[in-house]
């Protein structure tokens, strides 16, 4: 098996100048891209966060004065609504300390500069866990997706949080592999683990589902596969990557809850997009909202009226318009919901290029073209491998089972958005990095099937793994966890288009 | 991955070492270079109540005694004369309640109950002939709903009374015009 690997590996070149070649192609792309989309305005939430970040700025710029804070600039711009957390604004400070008046095209080209340095960091850290041909293969989905690159000017932190929550499962693998083998982890690793949990959080919240399951499920294969020390020493870094986590969440829901005066753990939205999405818009307001503004500033405004009319809470207020305006809600209102977002969701990859770049202008030209029909094709090909990789159960080697759970587990997760929030095509840059890892894993299992029956599993038992699961009852466990969450998926997409017909 | 363990380490620190102290000339120097002007679209200020604006006022000692909202405002047509459509939703008190409060508010500024057509209370003053009001409690809600049913006011039309800007202002005075469409 070696021999042959060894043999294919050979008539690539080597991994490092493969890498400098995809790093090189990507910040080329990127840059071309840059005169379509660097002038373009801030679009809707955009706003939002390029106005935190100026106001966090000056927040800093306060503090090393020794000035008064300015609460009343902080509580409107950055707690604002409540709608978002403020991790794309922290990203963005720096900047505004630097440059407070900076231009559209200053923040823009600031925002491809980062996330490029986001993207080669993760592309560094998946090669270290997965080797080069993960990473090369991240460099090339998403890293040259035109319209993943256009993003990498925007402000959202979708695309952000998605390259971390690849840093975050190969963090997760390399845990894994210790504690297979009986070891837990360190302080630090879960102090670390804790940290990038609570960033990707703070870049786009909807990820807590994600970053809290992960976590939870980290914490059962700890118990489960650890033994007295080990266990003990797994479950405490465990436990202080819950501290880190609450820790830095922390000032963020006291001073939401305290501004908003309601109870907020991360964002407000929730009520508002549920209503938004499955509910009678005609009745949010409990009755039609006010004309002429979006479904999303109209009843807004409605629940800050009705706190200050009655002296109560916008939030607990949000959840009673919520609710009223889901009365209605049936099986078949909710599941025909669901596909509909499933489709702005996935099949229109392309969507936000009318947004990015000036349809005026820029509408029929050559690279409109180029970024629709290349993005929509690279997609559409990473969806086979979503398909692929929700559905599959090996039993070859601990490395693809492991990393088939946390790809499932983390993909699952994500697409739990369509679910509650009314979607577009601005979501998907978020899964796009681990679609690059489950493309990874389908090279990884064929060769694996090429190569070998099955891979060993019998590794030397170390003196901590006394009384630990033995390697074949783990490897059984892992399969049937595998094919338990696929046929969780199939009976969930059976389930929403059963009822939906 | 580089060949030199040391070597490494060595360029790590140096890096981070730089980086820092960047940092901190930064967030030095930072108060020397001018403050951010944040634009708030995304959080506007919120306009006062509707009936507190010296826009379109109720009749002349007319108070509303409960906790409310203004949900519409404007003029209609009701039989060749202009009539004052005033929609406001009534919060945290059932609908009982707020007939007595209106009675109570009306009697206080001058005006004579009279007998209603079905639901709505008339109430009428020399000045701005009979007026009505009809209270109506949503249904569905629940019993803590905050908000709990609407007051359709039916008063004479009034003519704008001041020139502040924010007369101008539907979100404010609650008087949409036609064109504006509901968001889908």
């Amino acid at each position: 098996m070696i021999e042959e690997l060894e043999r294919a590996y050979r008539r690539l070149p080597r991994g490092g100048t493969l890498l400098a070649v995809l790093v090189a192609a990507h910040v080329l792309l990127k840059l071309a891209l840059l005169p379509k989309v660097g002038h373009t305005p801030f679009v809707g939430d955009e706003a939002y966060y390029v106005d935190g970040g100026k106001a966090l700025s000056n927040l800093v710029r306060d503090l090393v004065g020794l000035g008064p804070l300015d609460s009343s600039e902080l509580e409107r711009h950055v707690v604002g609504s409540g709608w978002f957390m403020p991790g794309m604004s922290a990203l963005l400070t720096p900047l505004f300390l630097l440059d407070p008046d900076a231009s559209t095209f200053v923040i823009r080209c600031y925002l491809g500069v980062v996330s490029t340095v986001v993207l080669l960091l993760t592309v560094r850290t998946v090669r270290r866990t997965f080797g080069d041909r993960y990473a090369a293969l991240l460099l090339v989905f998403p890293g040259l997706v035109p319209m993943y690159l256009l993003f990498m000017y925007g402000a959202w932190g979708d695309l952000n949080a998605g390259l971390l929550v690849v840093m975050l499962i190969c963090h997760l693998v390399s845990i894994f592999r210790q504690v297979r083998k009986g070891v837990g982890f360190s302080l630090r690793e879960g102090a670390w683990l804790g940290l990038v949990g609570i960033v990707i959080v703070y870049l786009r919240s909807s990820t807590a589902l994600l970053v809290g399951g992960l976590f939870l499920v980290l914490f059962v294969a700890l118990v489960v596969l650890l033994r007295r020390r080990e266990r003990l020493r797994g479950v405490g870094a465990m436990a202080l990557a819950g501290v880190v986590f609450i820790g830095l969440l922390l000032p963020w829901s006291v001073a939401a809850s305290h501004t908003l005066g309601g109870r907020v753990v991360t964002t407000t939205s929730v009520p508002t997009v549920l209503a938004n999405t499955f509910g009678e818009y005609d009745r949010i307001c409990f009755g039609p909202c006010d004309p002429g503004s979006t479904i999303w500033f109209s009843p807004l405004r409605y629940a800050r009226e009705v706190a200050r009319a009655t002296d109560g809470d916008q939030v607990g207020i949000q959840s009673e318009m919520s609710a009223y305006a889901r009365q209605d809600v049936t099986p078949h209102s909710y599941s025909r919901d669901v596909l509909g977002n499933f489709y702005a969701y996935a099949l229109e990859p392309a969507g936000y290029n009318d947004q990015l770049m000036d349809p005026d202008t820029d509408g029929d030209t050559f690279t409109y073209w180029f970024v629709t029909l290349l993005t929509t094709l690279m997609w559409y090909l990473s969806l086979v491998v979503l398909v692929w990789v929700l559905l599959l159960a090996t039993r070859r080697s601990f490395e693809s089972q492991i990393l088939s759970i946390v790809l499932k587990l983390g993909l699952g997760a994500l697409l739990t958005q369509p679910f509650i929030h009314l979607a577009s095509a601005r979501y998907w840059p978020t899964a796009a990095p681990l679609l690059a890892l489950a493309l990874g894993l389908w090279l990884q299992v064929r060769a694996e099937r090429r190569v070998a029956v099955g891979v060993a599993h019998d590794l030397p038992a170390v003196p901590q793994a006394v009384g630990a699961p033995t390697p074949a009852a783990v490897h059984r466990g892992l399969y049937w966890v595998q094919l338990g969450l696929a046929v969780a998926s199939v009976a969930v997409a059976l389930g929403i288009l059963v009822l939906a017909i | 991955m580089p060949r030199n363990p040391d070597a490494s380490a060595v360029v790590r620190r140096v890096s981070v070492g730089i980086v820092s102290l960047l940092a901190v000339a930064l967030v030095a120097l930072s108060p020397q270079l001018g403050r951010a002007e944040p634009e708030g679209s995304y959080r506007p200020v919120l306009d006062p109540p509707a009936l507190e604006l010296p826009c379109y006022p109720l009749p002349e000692g007319l108070t509303l005694d409960f906790a409310h909202q203004v949900r519409t405002d404007g003029d209609v047509q009701v039989d060749g004369d202009s009539r004052r459509e005033l929609l406001v939703q009534y919060d945290l008190v059932d609908a009982d309640e707020v007939r007595e409060s209106l009675t109570a508010s009306f009697v206080e500024a001058g005006f004579t109950p009279e007998a209603g057509r079905g639901d709505a209370l008339v109430f009428t003053r020399p000045d701005t002939g009979p007026v009505t009001a009809e209270v109506r409690q949503l249904s569905g809600i629940p019993a803590d709903s905050t908000v709990r049913g609407t007051v359709l006011l039916d008063l004479p039309s009034v003519p704008l009374a001041s020139d502040d800007p924010i007369c101008d202002d539907p979100y404010a005075t609650k008087r949409f015009p036609d064109s504006w469409e509901l968001a889908k």
